[in-house]
């Protein structure tokens, strides 16, 4: 075994040599950055499903001659609840837009009312059976996959309850789709304030852990803009909370990775529908566009901005504006100070670029493709107005799903303070290249909400040293051939986690597969923090199990 | 056309969610083509799991809302009569919705009848009224040029008979056709696959009538116009110019979503069954929902008594515009 051990040791020096020796690496050819020994000493990594859940029998249950589970199911049929036990139905949620993470729930049930909800809490707490709470299932770590107990499809609750147009507010159930929000309010020439650029992630789902918008810089988080919440407690209290009854509360529940409570209704802040007049310039030097971006972030320059790559060469700076005199203003004043270049100043480059290197042939192709093919789809002429985009939601969501949507999305990301987020983007940049061909950045700012106290950000998506703005990057590798194993795209995701434990950042996504990392992220004083409260709100520990603690 | 192992390559998007009849009445996943595809990428098929997936397959309504948001192009309502084809062929058709209506058998046409003009207008058996037929019939060139052929859209849209099998039978139906015109949408697809025609000549009578000067000019920017969904859908990616123009022109709204794809009412022949009827209703009242109009004008001449029974607002469908 010795012989056999040391025999193993040695290929692996060998390898590890080889591999720092080896200066010449090339783009998406390099190996497996293995996912078992750790980058940091003594800090183990989690990148696994977790155990399913097993149904016990606790003395009440022995007496009926049943399990917590049958016990559970029994107790909520007789309070007119039915849970959904047939292969279909759960078989729907096996796994999430991430692809990576895997489990059955033992049965599904659709809450109609938050009546519902409390009810299924309470016999959750007594029977000692886990709840996850879905919305739209659009994480990418699992953080709304069962592995075992019950799944609460929210989605269920789709309703608009109402729309104050002199508050400019709308109440809503927890489970609608943004984009049903969109559609009633569009009908009433309302908008919400920011969403995510999917359409089928959940109001709730989105208030529990950020969202960010291309609009993030100007209103912040989408969670930011609830104003008051109606939550089910993990014990099964129904609580109206708001910044300032049951403050405590609230502000556990809004970015609180679904811990603290099932948002089972909102009111979020609304405001008047605009059209966007939509500007792109373009760079081919990464540093340049991301300076270029914290330069309009911070000078507020734009009401929409976002870099988006489509490769090392050749990046988007995306800027938008909701009324003429913005856009007026913004060339007037900032445009001159950028060094990004229009298009067809770029495309001249590219092609001089590419005209000296006929070796970076398939490079210019995938470039002049994606030109041919993305960017139509940006200004597809039903969607367009006198110029102006009328549903940029609709073009975004679909785009992604288009160009970069598989059953596998792999978006890691990091969110950095203001100083920070250059670094954070070039080091996760390299992390990218050296393990894909082809793949996107896609850089936001996030305005910091003026009001909000230190707890407000706590474990969350905002990076905790942020002054006014965080800034949040996703690197999203274009695998849509499907050529890459789970093993890698989990190795990816490890690299680019461990250069936000490395720098001290925060995460868009911290929960399910990479739950491992949150004591390196956040410290051992909040997370223990966290846990008690945890504890104390949710005694059985049964409401999203898994995501976090 | 992507229909073969479709399923596969469903992404999880759930965008075919978001305009689909069903889901907005029942709110329940596994009667979409989202629950169905992910079902059955994990393990279940249609025909297997009792009442599993079975249920979804019938519940679809066939409007096409769902093919104008998929990202990957799956044409899921084809994809549906696939499945209700495999159903009623190893006997598992779990839904009475379609045995009440129909004894297994029969053709989606009348194979004794053959199309003896060279513009055939195909109509739903019993589904629009005779006098509006004789007005299309008129306008698109008099009865000395256009014929009218019945399509069973109950066998049809219950799979128990599909036009691929009835190609030959088909072919020789319409061997005479130049142009086909349709009442009902969801003909448009097989209809292409097996005529000799281009699709430019098999076409929506919503898309017919656009065409004709005299109509678009009754069009006013105060109507909210109601587009066929199964024409409209199910021809998308043809259409979409066409209507965005139309709309442009007119200055109207119409009965599309954000995505542009159109609301439907989830209209079956089966819209005497009362879970329907009461479905079909609901849908109108969220086409309606916050539009300002002074009138509707519906392309589909089925849809207009929907309306009338909601809106004081006038209702004319647009054949009678002429």
């Amino acid at each position: 075994m010795r012989a056999v051990a040391a025999l193993c040791l040695g290929i692996n020096l060998l390898e590890y040599i080889f591999k720092v020796t080896n200066e010449e690496i090339k783009s998406g050819t390099m190996h497996l950055d293995n996912v078992a020994p750790d980058s940091l000493e003594g800090i183990p990594r989690q990148c696994i499903n977790p155990p399913r859940w097993h149904p016990k029998s606790t003395d009440d249950a022995k007496k009926a001659g049943q399990d917590d589970w049958r016990a559970f199911v029994e107790e909520l049929e007789e309070a007119g609840l039915t849970i959904d036990e047939s292969h279909a139905a759960c078989a729907i949620f096996v796994t999430d837009a991430g692809g990576l993470s895997y489990g059955m729930p033992h049965g599904v049930l659709r809450p109609q009312c938050v009546e519902d909800i409390s009810k299924v809490l309470k016999a959750a707490q007594r029977h000692h059976v886990p709840v996850t709470v879905r919305g739209g299932g659009l994480g990418t770590e699992g953080e709304a996959v069962a592995f075992g107990g019950l799944l609460l499809d929210m989605s269920s609750m789709q309703r608009v309850i109402d729309i104050d147009k002199t508050k400019m507010t709308a109440r809503v159930e927890g489970g609608i789709f943004w984009h049903e929000l969109a559609e009633v309010l569009r009908r009433e020439g309302l908008d919400y304030l920011s969403a995510p650029l999917n359409f089928t992630s959940t109001v709730g789902g989105v208030l529990g852990v950020g969202g960010v918008d291309i609009n993030s810089p100007k209103y912040g988080l989408s969670a930011d803009q609830a104003i008051a919440l109606k939550v089910v407690t993990p014990t099964g209290d129904v609580v109206e909370c708001t910044s300032t009854e049951n403050s405590d509360l609230f502000e556990r529940v809004i970015l609180g990775y679904g811990q603290f409570g099932v948002i089972a209704e909102a009111t979020l802040k609304i405001r008047n529908f605009t059209p966007m007049k939509m500007r792109y310039l373009y760079y081919s030097n990464l540093r340049s566009a991301i300076e270029d971006l914290r330069t309009i972030v911070e000078s507020e320059a734009s009401d929409y901005s976002g870099i988006l790559t489509i490769m090392d060469r050749a990046i988007t700076l995306l800027v938008g504006f909701d009324s003429k005199e913005r856009e007026k203003e913004f060339i007037a004043k900032t445009e001159p100070k950028l060094r990004g270049h229009g298009e067809v100043g770029f495309g001249l480059r590219m092609a001089v670029y590419y005209a000296f290197r006929p070796w970076k042939l398939g490079e210019s192709f995938y470039l002049l493709k994606r030109r041919l093919t993305l960017f139509p789809d940006l200004q597809r002429r039903e969607f367009m107005d006198k110029g102006e985009v009328v549903d940029r939601s609709v073009i975004f969501s679909r785009a992604v799903w288009r160009h970069w949507g598989s059953k596998k999305m792999t978006i890691p990301d990091l969110s950095a303070p203001e100083d920070k987020f250059i670094e954070a983007v070039e080091r996760g940049n390299a992390v990218c290249r050296k393990y894909f061909k082809y793949y996107t950045l896609y850089c936001v700012g996030i305005k910091k909400k003026p009001e909000a106290n230190d707890e407000h950000y706590e474990m969350s998506c905002v990076s905790k040293d942020a002054v006014n703005f965080a800034y949040g990057c996703e690197f999203e590798p274009s695998c849509n051939d499907g050529k890459y194993s789970r093993d890698q795209l989990q190795s990816f995701k490890n690299e680019i986690y461990d250069i936000g434990v490395d720098m001290n950042l925060s995460c868009y996504r911290f929960g399910g597969m990479m739950k491992g990392y949150i004591r390196r992220l956040f410290g051992d004083e909040v997370v223990d923090r966290q846990l008690k409260m945890k504890r104390e709100a949710d005694p059985a520990m049964i409401l999203n199990p898994n995501t976090v603690f | 056309m992507k229909t073969s192992n479709a399923y596969e390559t469903c992404t999880g998007c759930a965008l075919c969610l978001l305009n689909c009849p069903v889901w907005r009445s029942k709110k329940d996943m596994t009667l979409t083509p989202y629950g169905r595809f992910k079902a059955m990428q994990w393990g279940s098929s249609t025909g297997e799991v009792p009442d599993g997936l079975n249920a979804g397959v019938d519940a679809c309504t066939l409007c096409g809302s769902c093919e104008v948001l998929c990202p990957v192009d799956n044409e899921i309502t084809t994809i549906t009569l696939e499945e209700r084809r495999k159903l009623s062929v190893i006997g598992e058709r779990k839904s009475e919705r379609y045995s009440r209506y129909l004894k297994k058998g029969g053709a989606v046409f009348d194979a004794n009848k053959v199309a003896d003009k060279e513009v055939v207008l195909v109509a739903g058996k019993g589904c629009v009224e005779d006098a509006l037929i004789e007005k299309a019939v008129a306008l698109l060139g008099g009865s000395g040029k256009v014929c009218v052929i019945e399509a069973d859209m109950i066998v049809f849209e219950s799979a128990y008979a599909s036009i691929e099998d009835e190609a030959d039978a088909v072919r020789h139906i319409f061997k005479n056709a130049r142009e086909v015109v349709l009442f009902e949408g969801l003909l448009l697809r097989p209809l292409r696959e097996i005529l000799p025609l281009s699709k430019k000549k098999v076409i929506s009578i919503g898309e017919r009538l656009l065409r004709e000067p005299s109509i678009r000019r009754e069009l006013l920017s105060s109507d909210l116009y109601i587009v066929d969904a199964r024409s409209y859908n199910l021809d998308h990616k043809r259409l979409l110019r066409l209507y965005n123009d139309l709309k442009k022109d007119v200055g109207f709204s119409m009965n599309l979503d954000l995505h542009r794809s159109a609301i439907s009412l989830g209209r079956e022949i089966f819209s005497s069954d009362d879970d329907n009827k009461k479905n079909v209703e609901a849908q109108a009242r969220w086409i309606l929902e916050g539009r300002s109009f002074e009138r509707i004008v519906v392309e589909n001449p089925v849809d207009a008594d929907i309306f009338r029974a909601l809106t004081e607002a006038p209702v004319t469908t647009l054949l009678e515009l002429i």
